[in-house]
């Protein structure tokens, strides 16, 4: 859990790192042709991505622009694809999370990063997560702490500020920068810098000494300074920047992109006052900067969530600077934000590195991202162990996103599955003597471009006619099988990725020992719950088996009754067969027990 | 005669006392409410903690001052602001959040860039 909520983080902690590369660039090339406010406008998107899992894809995306690694391996994750927006779900239990989501987003930061081993235990780095995720969550808290200590400290002192009376100036500061709010202001002995305060009624605290030190004009520009701030809702956008730097503490990028942007919004404010008061006042407002930050070298920030001013060097420089942009120069900027922002804000459209995977496109990219809801009729279902080959070729995916291929061509016999978008098998059939079928099994740890032999039916393999394998992860996986044999379910069970096979016994009810079965391959809703299924030769009443244990403990249940959460019902629709299966509320329907769709 | 150390903020609510003295504390925090902009709760408070420091007295919430103006010394909250950023979590925000202290030789660095876009404004 903490682990899953881990890798999500450091998966957006990434993206945001790009963006925020990225958008140092173009400040580093325009910041000074420019006025801040487009700057300070891009780290938005820095910020949306910090906070956000996930975003729409777009062929645009920079992130198409990463390239697919070759060797990366995943234990156990799944790729959940729903209506276009790809999610990351990491299982936990026996898998290792580490990282293993930042691939799926940017591949080449992720070869920095020790990568999963497939043969080495797991063990090492499951620990190494798991110290990993404490370490953060420790550290989030630690700030989180900090940041709340500092901010109700600082807003209780507050709480004596008095009232300053200003006469008309602060209505006319409101209405230079067209802000309709009534905003009050105070005077405080425990402020040295003006600040907002406040999240739901802002209110400006001036130092007590303004009253006494600065003119009047001066304080309007001060005031309206702040004004602005308000205005644009800076008194939120602040807190919430350091709730993500809080979580994203680790990450120096994201350190860096605060206190850019911090700087930005400042600027941006300062061009704002000039822009309404006029170019005139430029050297007033500067001067009255540098007064005030003779007077204010000391460490009070009221606790991060206040404003205080920064960064006086550049601003007098930018103040001085300032010139309102021609209109061109506008015009390009704004279409230049905007493409950086589509560029930036979306997903690579081909995230799937299984897709990305050239060699494989062919096989993949006729997938839908949504299986459709209808379900085509199949010729009927065939109970006949002697002519496999009647099959139809099958491509979909089971109810965990587990992709299962049949491939039944002269060419080739075979059987594949994926768990994930470079994890899977693959299982190739020949004949043998009667009744018995030679397999040879494969497995890719690189969406299908290698395979290598992991084992044949001179191991543990069953020789029976095979009707399918699936995995549930990178461990555990079956073989289903038929046979001509009364009373025998085939289901041969491994639990080390497909190296040795076991028969799994299962518990026959006493009416169906003399009944012929074809098993199916098991199919999960969860890495808990699966049925298991099988077609009976007369087709009259099917035997089903439920497991609620990740497929250790496989109970016979009657059809139409609820066995925790899972209820199947089998029917004969026109030509072909229909199971449905009711999973928690979610109606999973198929016509041939292997490739199942989400029922409306 | 003794000296009472006050903040600003005191200061001024004792300067209402001052004036209205022996006022009724709801009278007290209407003024309060209206010169100062405080809430009832933070009036409450400030009574209690000049009660307290024997600034005031409140004697069947009619307050009265127990000090005259010259005995007060408006006191410099410094001290007390760099006492609670002390330590280790002042040092840890420190790199970033800590007001650039500027030397004397940047402020007239300053001073000067700012002369010097005058001038050239002025020669356009």
């Amino acid at each position: 859990m903490l682990e899953n909520i881990f890798t999500t983080v450091l998966n957006m902690s990434i993206t945001a790192s790009i963006a925020a590369v990225l958008i140092t660039f173009f400040r580093w090339i325009f910041g000074r042709r420019l006025p801040r406010i487009f700057s300070y406008t891009l780290w938005a998107i820095v910020f949306l991505r910090l906070f956000i899992p996930f975003s729409i894809p777009s062929m645009f995306s920079v992130f198409n622009l990463i390239p697919t690694p070759q060797t990366s391996m995943t234990q156990s994750q799944h790729y959940y694809e729903t209506k276009g927006i790809i999610l990351y779900s990491m299982n936990d239990g026996n898998t290792s999370v580490e990282i293993t989501a930042a691939d799926a987003l940017s591949n080449n930061i992720n070869s920095s990063l020790p990568l999963p081993v497939p043969e080495a235990s797991a063990e090492p780095l499951q620990v190494l997560t798991f110290a990993l995720s404490w370490i953060w969550l420790v550290g989030m808290a630690g700030l989180l702490l900090f940041s709340l200590f500092a901010y109700f400290h600082t807003r209780n002192k507050l709480k004596t500020a008095v009232l300053y009376k200003c006469g008309s100036l602060i209505s006319q500061c409101s209405q230079k920068i067209k802000l309709k709010r009534k905003i009050k202001i105070f005077t405080s002995d425990w402020v040295q810098t003006p600040i907002v305060c406040g999240l739901i009624q802002p209110r400006i605290i001036l130092p007590v000494v303004f009253e006494r030190d600065l003119s009047e004009s001066e304080i309007a520009l001060i005031i309206t300074h702040e004004l602005v701030h308000i205005k644009r809702f800076d008194y939120l956008i602040k807190p919430l920047s350091v709730l993500a730097l809080c979580i994203h503490w680790f990450n120096p990028i994201i350190w860096m992109s605060f206190i850019l942007s911090q700087k930005d919004m400042e600027m941006s404010c300062d061009e704002k006052v000039i822009s309404v008061f006029g170019h005139d006042i430029r050297s007033e407002y500067a001067t009255s900067l540098i007064r005030l930050a003779v007077k204010q070298n000391r460490i009070l920030n009221c606790g991060l969530l206040a404003f205080g001013e920064s960064n006086i060097k550049s601003r007098i420089k930018g103040i001085m600077n300032f010139k309102k942009p021609g209109f061109w120069m506008g015009a390009v900027a704004i279409a230049f934000i905007i493409a950086l922002g589509t560029m930036l804000m979306t997903n690579g459209q081909f995230d799937d590195p299984m897709k990305r995977n050239g060699k494989n496109v062919k096989s993949f990219l006729t997938v839908p991202a949504k299986q459709p809801t209808g379900i085509p009729t199949e010729p009927k279902n065939e109970f006949d162990d002697k002519n496999n080959n009647t099959y139809p070729a099958i491509n979909g995916w089971t109810p965990i996103y587990t992709k299962i291929i049949k491939n039944n061509s002269a060419k080739e016999f075979s059987d594949e599955v994926f768990i994930n978008s470079i994890e899977g098998w693959k299982a190739t059939y020949s004949p043998g003597a009667t009744h018995q079928q030679e397999m040879i099994l494969y497995k890719t740890t690189d969406g299908g471009e290698n395979w290598s032999e992991i084992a044949n039916s001179n191991d543990s393999l069953p020789l029976e006619t095979k009707t399918g394998i699936t995995f549930l992860n990178s461990e555990i996986g079956w073989i289903s099988t038929v046979t001509p044999q009364e009373g025998y379910i085939g289901l041969y069970k491994t639990i080390d990725g497909g190296a040795i096979w076991e028969y799994q016994n299962l518990n026959i009810p006493h009416d169906y020992r003399g009944c012929l079965f074809k098993t199916l391959p098991p199919v999960f809703f969860s890495q808990e719950d699966g049925v298991l299924l099988t077609i009976q030769s007369d087709l009259e009443e099917q035997l089903v088996f439920v497991t609620h244990d990740g497929g250790n403990k496989w109970v016979a249940t009657d059809e139409n009754t609820n066995n925790e959460n899972i209820k199947w019902s089998f029917s004969i629709v026109g030509n072909g067969s229909l199971w449905e299966i009711i999973y928690k509320n979610t109606t999973w329907k198929s016509n041939n027990g292997y490739t199942w769709s989400q029922s409306e | 005669m003794e000296r009472i150390k006050i903040f600003d903020a005191e200061y001024r609510f004792m300067n209402i006392i001052w004036e209205h003295s022996p006022v009724s504390s709801t009278e007290l925090v209407r003024l309060a409410s209206e010169e100062l902009g405080w809430k009832k709760s933070t009036t409450y408070t400030v009574i209690r903690r000049l009660c307290e420091r024997k600034a005031i007295k409140n004697e069947n919430t009619m307050v009265s001052a127990l000090i005259k103006r010259e005995q007060v010394m408006r006191a410099e909250t410094e001290e007390h602001i760099e006492k609670v950023y002390e330590g280790s979590l002042k040092l840890f925000f420190t790199t970033f959040l800590k007001k650039e202290k500027l030397s004397k030789d940047e402020i007239e660095e300053l001073k000067k860039i700012v002369e010097q876009y005058e001038k050239e404004e002025y020669e356009c």
